[in-house]
Parts: structure tokens; sequence; C-alpha cells
């Protein structure tokens, strides 16, 4: 089945320097909600690979990590969609984790247990972290201007990022734009079995 | 009179599915409601709800109000200055709190005389000025379940609003609502259009969301995916199931509704068709399909929100999402039928039906005796209810429940039909639930009604024995549901059983100790005050139901019959003069001493006329009454004792109860003990004069 793997903070819900602590800061980005249960619809196993270091600062305990989860989920599926899985690393980037993003621990654990190779999957990001890991394990990354996603779009087309042919990842406004146009081209290579 | 069309739309984040129709009705009420309220004349009106939008569109809307004129009358004028001459401080006070000066005041001749008063113009409100104030106050009344702060916004809406359109005429210009300038551009569907619309004229608003995409009426949308789903199902020759509450639910989730039909493999139709139908429907919102024998074909039609260009990859898309549910259910079938439901029973002692009540064994133990008694009474096999009751709780334990929830009674049907169970027990593990919910349809079977009676009575006399009724809001193990479908099953399937003897029962099933010794007395009370309410919601009047509950009886059926006797008799043209007449004697009787001796009456103490006439019609009417009563026959009774009417009047009119000699007086008022006795048999009718 056609993986999408989404980013949280900046691509689903609005992100903040001071980190997403609670439900009451968690706020979707219009149109989030209905992108992600449009393509669940369409046959897309939806999952989310999130950076969470806010859970080894002490900023947030992980029910109140769980408490957002749960919201989200019943959000997508109160619009008659699934998110298959919601993968999160703890760990401060000093740490030197292996699912920290760019790293590809997070990636490897959605095929553990989904069963969804990431190879040809979708990845969608605001960060160069997401660009590098989706790249790493063979995704199509795309890039959204939404939460860190504008800055890191200049950059990117000025060519000033760590990423090999660039030119190649598009970029969207936002996740229902991104969700429009995979909807709509449903390109057949996305099932790159 | 100057008159525009006016359209409302409020675009918003998507709204929740299941409650769009209510939010786009209420919303319209709203709007008219604030039009209204203004005095503001309109005309036709249409109502429109999207996910993405709730819109009004009204024509020939007043532009402005009409002024009114207003009088206020104040101090008599008389009163109006004092013995110098001068305004009295009364005329003052009066001349200040309208805000003129006393001068000012105008003399009106009212009912009550000559008095000071004003008359004043108010300026009518203008639609174009009062329209924010419109929509907020309609946007502050809507059903919403939880509200969500969201933004720097203080106002509270269940979903973000991105845009308000305000259109009177081509006039977008109407302030502020919930912090967003009015305007006149809208959104077309949320994939398959991009950027704003604008709208020259509100009468445009359909089509040009219908060229973005987006069918905006509910109704029409609602009718598009109906017909939609029936030539798919027709293509197959086969009859789409379609459930009103899932048509509305998923007119909800899509603007531009494209029904597609994927199929699943043919062997998942050996899992019971309600665990297949319930992954379909409750997760994927799917319409399930089935042929002209009821049997369920592996097909679903589903509705997408988008016209994809390549709708074989949007089918399959929804195959492969559809698979693993219709797998996990095929597993768990096949699991399940590894462990017989008897061999499950034991395992009851590890699920606790109440921490102070015991485990669902405990239970189980309970209610088979109560089945057992029960079955014995409606004439049923009491070892198919102790039976069925032994296994009632074992599906609960199975993987198909665990998962699917709903598939409770249903899933220990199949169990027991594949353990080789008597079928009677099997249909009763299910339907021992029914009804599930106000106007579910009732068991078949005595065995299932032996179990479900059983089971709600001991669920009722546990929690109410150990102090946890159920308050105005909280009900956490659905007594009032329980106490309802207890009521119906007796009252509609005709089971004449005492229910204060049930109550006793189930709570001699509980150990000495555990539950309060008045428990059976407090459930019955509250059982019959859901009966109660259940002949309010049924418009029979509440006098009615007092004077047939004033008996104290406790056999529901035996109620039920009294009450639609009484309600018969109370559309009856004597039925009020011989309330009345109850009601007189009533009171008389009341005011005797309590060691009053009635006997029997004397014809020979039969002075005048009209008590002559009233004895003899008693004694031949209580003869066909009682009959019509040895056979329950109420209405009829009733009818019988109606003839009454004019010699009861006639007795009122031409005789005096107290009379001087002792004798007589005594043997009237036996008559009249007799004539109430007897109306007694069926009702206290008495109780149905009002007022007072």
């Amino acid at each position: 089945m056609p993986l999408i793997v989404l980013d949280r903070d900046g691509v689903i819900n609005e992100d903040s320097d001071a980190y997403i602590r609670s439900l009451a800061d968690w706020r979707p980005i219009p149109g989030s909600i209905a992108a992600i249960a449009a393509l669940s619809k369409a046959g897309f196993t939806i999952a989310v690979a999130t950076n969470q270091s806010g859970l080894s600062r002490g900023y947030l305990g992980l029910e109140d990590l769980e408490a957002i989860h749960d919201k989200l989920r019943e959000q997508v599926e109160e619009q008659g969609g699934q998110i298959a899985g919601i993968f999160y690393c703890p760990h401060l980037p000093q740490e030197g984790c292996s699912c920290r993003k760019p790293a590809t621990g997070l990636l490897e654990a959605i095929e553990t247990e989904l069963g969804e190779s990431p190879r040809g999957a979708i990845f969608i990001g605001d960060s160069l972290k997401d660009l590098q890991a989706a790249r790493a394990c063979g995704c199509q990354p795309m890039l959204v201007k939404t939460g860190k996603g504008a800055p890191t779009a200049s950059a990117l087309q000025a060519g000033e990022l760590a990423l090999a042919d660039y030119q190649s990842v598009p970029i969207y406004d936002d996740l229902a734009a991104a969700a429009r146009d995979i909807l709509l081209r449903l390109p057949a290579s996305k099932d790159d079995r | 009179m100057a008159t525009e069309t006016l359209l409302v739309e409020l675009g918003t984040e998507e709204l929740p599915p299941k409650a769009l129709k209510s939010l786009g009705l209420s919303f319209r009420d709203g709007i008219l409601r604030g039009l209204t309220e203004r005095k503001l004349e309109f005309g036709d009106v249409q109502w429109f709800a999207t996910p993405r939008r709730l819109a009004v569109m009204v024509s020939d809307v007043q532009l402005q109000a009409p002024d009114e004129t207003v009088e206020v009358l104040g101090p008599p004028v008389a009163a109006a200055r004092d013995k110098a001459g001068d305004w009295s401080p009364a005329a003052i006070g009066f001349a200040k709190k309208q805000g003129v000066k006393p001068e000012q005041l105008q003399e009106f001749d009212s009912p009550k005389g000559a008095r000071l008063g004003l008359r004043s113009t108010v300026t009518g409100a203008g639609t174009s000025a009062s329209l924010n104030e419109i929509i907020q106050g309609s946007i502050q009344q809507l059903p919403i379940p939880k509200r969500m702060r969201w933004g720097a916004s203080r106002v509270e809406f269940v979903r973000p609003v991105h845009w308000v359109v305000a259109m009177l005429g081509s006039n977008s210009d109407h302030g502020e609502v919930l912090g967003l300038a009015t305007g006149n551009t809208t959104r077309g569907h949320r994939f398959h259009s991009s950027g704003d619309i604008t709208l020259n004229r509100p009468e445009d608003y359909q089509s040009a969301l219908a060229d973005a995409k987006v069918v905006a009426s509910f109704e029409q949308r609602r009718e598009m995916i109906r017909e939609q789903v029936e030539v798919e199902a027709s293509a197959l020759k086969a009859n789409a199931v379609i459930d009103d509450s899932l048509l509305d639910e998923v007119t909800g989730l899509v603007e531009w509704p494209v029904a597609l039909t994927g199929s699943f493999e043919e062997r998942f139709l050996e899992v019971p068709a309600e665990a297949l139908v319930s992954s379909m429907k409750e997760h994927q919102k799917y319409f399930h399909l089935e042929d002209q024998d009821g049997k369920l074909r592996p097909n679903f039609i589903t509705i997408a929100n988008i016209e994809s260009e390549d709708p074989i990859q949007v089918i399959a898309g929804n195959e492969r999402v559809i698979r693993p549910r219709l797998s996990d259910a095929a597993f768990f079938f096949e699991t399940d039928k590894k462990t017989s439901l008897e061999q499950r029973v034991a395992k009851l002692e590890s699920v606790v039906f109440q921490q102070k009540l015991g485990t669902l064994k405990d239970k189980t133990a309970r209610v088979m005796v109560i089945a057992a008694e029960l079955a014995s009474r409606i004439d049923s096999d009491p070892a198919l209810a102790e039976r069925a009751a032994l296994l009632s709780k074992t599906d609960l334990l199975t993987e198909m429940v665990l998962e699917f929830s709903d598939m409770q009674g249903i899933a220990g049907y199949y169990y027991a039909l594949h353990d080789g169970e008597d079928e009677n027990v099997a249909v009763a593990l299910n339907q021992q639930y029914w009804p599930k919910f106000a106007g579910d349809r009732l068991p078949e079977n005595p065995t299932a009604c032996a179990l479900g009676l059983a089971d709600r009575l001991d669920t009722l006399v546990g929690i109410f024995g150990i102090g946890q009724p159920p308050t105005g809001s909280k009900d956490p193990f659905a007594l009032r549901r329980a106490s309802l479908a207890v009521l119906r099953i007796m009252v509609e399937l005709g089971l004449d059983l005492d229910l204060r003897d049930c109550l006793q029962l189930a709570a001699a099933q509980y150990p000495e100790g555990l539950i309060a010794d008045d428990t059976p007395g407090k459930v019955f009370d509250y059982m019959i005050e859901r009966f109660r309410a259940w002949y309010e919601e049924e418009s029979i009047p509440a006098e009615v139901f007092k004077s047939v509950s004033a008996r104290n009886l406790s056999r529901p059926l035996d109620i039920q019959r009294r009450v639609h006797a009484v309600h018969a008799f109370t559309a009856l043209p004597e039925a009020a003069a011989l309330a009345a007449a109850n009601k007189r004697v009533s009171n008389i009787l009341e005011k005797l001493e309590p060691s009053h001796v009635f006997g029997e009456v004397s014809d020979n103490l039969l002075v005048e006329p009209e008590e002559k006439q009233l004895a003899a019609q008693l004694a031949t009417l209580t003869k066909v009454a009682q009959g019509h009563l040895a056979d329950d026959q109420y209405t009829e009774a009733l009818a019988c004792l109606a003839g009454l009417r004019e010699s009861v009047d006639a007795f009122f009119d031409g005789v005096m109860v107290n009379a001087d000699d002792e004798a007589l007086r005594a043997n009237r008022l036996s008559l009249l003990k007799a004539l109430r006795d007897l109306f007694l048999e069926v009702a206290d009718i008495s109780q149905l004069v009002v007022g007072k």
C-alpha cells in the first residue's frame, strides 16, 4: 500500500519555538486534517514521524504527547480517514540517537511496524532534516512552506542546503496544497514496488 | 419598500460530519430569528451546509425596518401638578426617565383616565448595520458540543472560521463577524479548486460553487449520493443498504460526491455479516450491498470527495484499506470458534461487573435463577432460559467482541449456533439486548424476553441497591434505558408480570446485606416514574396516568390497559361530569370520621326518586361492568359506567346527602361509596379534574 510519511510540527500543526507542550498548544494548520483524511481515503497509508526532544527536555510528558496524538487521530477519523501510526523520537540532539531526523530510525520503525517500505514513499516535511531523512531512505521528499518551511524553501531554491538534486523537491504552500496535487495527479509511480 | 437578497456564508475548517445537518438548520433558524426580532420582513429561504461552510440565502429581505411609534404612559394628569401649579415630582420623574422635559409630555386618554405620556418614534433597524449582530447571534446559538477557542480571537466556535460572506444584494460591507470583515469572496472545493471566488450577487452562489466543484445544498447532495449509490448498486444487480444516519454522515463528509464501487474477497463472506458491515460502515463509511435474498455481497460503495482522473487507483486504495479489517474479523471468528462459549464461563470470574456487586460470573449466577423463574411465569421453558443466562455474557470474552464492541450479542448468537446450542438459546444471546435504543425492535422469542428482563432487573436492583441511582446527568449503567426496555417488553409483548414481584425476585439473589432492604420499592418507584414520562411522550395527559397510578398497581400490562381505557374515556362527552362527580364524592367521603362504617345500600331507605334511580342503575351497570372487568376490558367497563352520568347529575341536583335523618344519610353515603368503588375498580377518575 502506498505510504505517506508526514512530519508533525509545522506540517500538521502550527509550530512553536517554545515547543508544543500540551493539547492547549496544539493547533492544526488549516486544511491539514482534511488533507490527511482525504489522502487516507484515497488509499494511502499515513504515518507521522516527529522529533519530540521536548520529552527529554522535560517540557511535556508522555501523557501530554498522547493526548495530542489522540486528538489528532480523533479529528482525522471524524473526517473518515485514519493515521496508521505516529512515531516520535524523544531524544536530545546531542544524544546521537539513531531515530532523530535526519537519522532514519523513525522510518525504519515505520517499515517494521506497518510493513510498508519507505522506499518510494512520499515524505512531507518543513525542514531540511525531513528532506535529508527522506532522501536517506529513498523516499520522495516534498516541502511545505508552513512551520519552518518558508525559510527552508528559499534556502533550498538558492541551493544553499546540503541536499543533492534539490531542484526536484516539490514545494507547496501547505499540506492541503500538497494533498491536492497528490490526489488529483495520483501518480502511478508512487506504488514503487 | 426596498428589499435585497441576503446571502450569509461562514467558511470554516471541516465541520463535524455527524452534526452538519443540525448545524446548518440551526444556523438558518438563527439568521431568520435575528431578522424577525428586528421586524425585518423577508421572502423565500434556502439553507446550505457542506464540510467547509454553513450558508443561508434569503430573498426579498427588507433593508430597513419601519419606524415605530411608541406611547409610554406616565402619571395621571390629575397628579401632574402640585397645588401651586408646578410640575409634581411624579411628572418630573417620569419626564426624566424618558429623557425629556415635563413640558414635552402630552395628555392621553386611557382606560384608567387621563394620563401624562410621551409619544415617540423609534427608528427601525437597518439590515446592513445589524447584520453582523444577527450572524453573531446565530453562531452563538448553534448546538455545538465542544466549542473551540482558536487563534487570537475571543470568540468560540466549533471549528476555525476562515471567511464570512455577507451580501445584501451587491453590498458586502457589513462590519466584522468573529474578527473577520464580511465580504463577497468564498472558496470552492478543498482539493479541486484554489483561491478566492468573487460573487457578484447572492443569487450566483450555488452556480459559482458548482463551478468550483461544490454542491452547496445539503439536501441536494444527499439525494445525489443516494442516487449515485443506487446506480452503482443496480449495475451489480444488487440492493444498496442506505442507512439514513450513514447517508447524513457521508453527506457531511463531501462537497463533490463521487460514488465508487469496490469489492472484497468472497471468502470473507463466511464471517458473520454484521461484523463485515460494522467494519465497512463504522470505520470506512461505506454502503454495503445485498442480493435479492438479503445476503451480503462482497462489494461496497464508497463516496469519494474527489473526482479522480484515475478512479481505479482510488478504488484499489479503498480495497487495500478495508482488507486488513476484514481479515482481522475473519481471523477472530476462526480463533474464537476453537473455544466453546461454555468453556468460557469460568473466565467470567476475571471480569468485574461492578466493584461491590462482583464479577460477571456472580451476575451470571443471579441472572440464571431470575431468568428461569421468569420463563416459567411466561409459560416458556425455564431450562432454556437458564442455559441462555449461563452463556449470556461469555461473548464479551471473545476476540471478536473485544475488537468490534457492537458485535456483542451478535457474536454470541453465531458462536452458540456453532457450538450446537438450542436455536432459542442462540437467539436469546443476541436478542437479550433488544431494544437497544428508544423505538428499537423487541425480542422475538420468550427465552430472549426472560433473559433480557432478568439481566436488566438484576442490574437495576444491584446498582440502586448500592446507592448509585441515576442522576440527571449521570447514568453510567444506562438504567433509564433498562427501565424502559423492561416496561416495553412487558407491555408491548403482553407479558403480564408483576413488576414488584420481579424486583423482589431479583433482590433475593443478592447475598444478605449487600443491597439495601428498601431497594425493590425504590426501583419500582423509579420505573413507574419512567412509565409516566413514557406516556407524556405519547401525549397522554399526566392526569390520566395519575388516575391509574393512584391505584398503586404493579403489573405494567395492567397499568397500560387501564391508562388506555381512561384515555379513551376522557374523550367521551360524559367524562368531565363524571370526573367532577367522583371528585365531589371523594371529598364528601374524605370528610367522614375514619370510624364511619358503610353498610349495604338499603332499598327501603331510598326516598327521593333520583336516589332510587341511581341505585337501580348502579345495580344493573355494576353487573355489566364486573363482567368486563373480569376480562380486563377496562375501556368497555368505563364506557358502560359513562351511562351513569345523568343519574349522578340528577342525584346531586335533587338529593340532599346530609339529611337530618341519620339512617337516610348513612344510606346515601353508602350509595355514593358504592358508586365511587365501582369507578375505582378501573382508576381514580376524580384525578382527571384538572386545576385547583
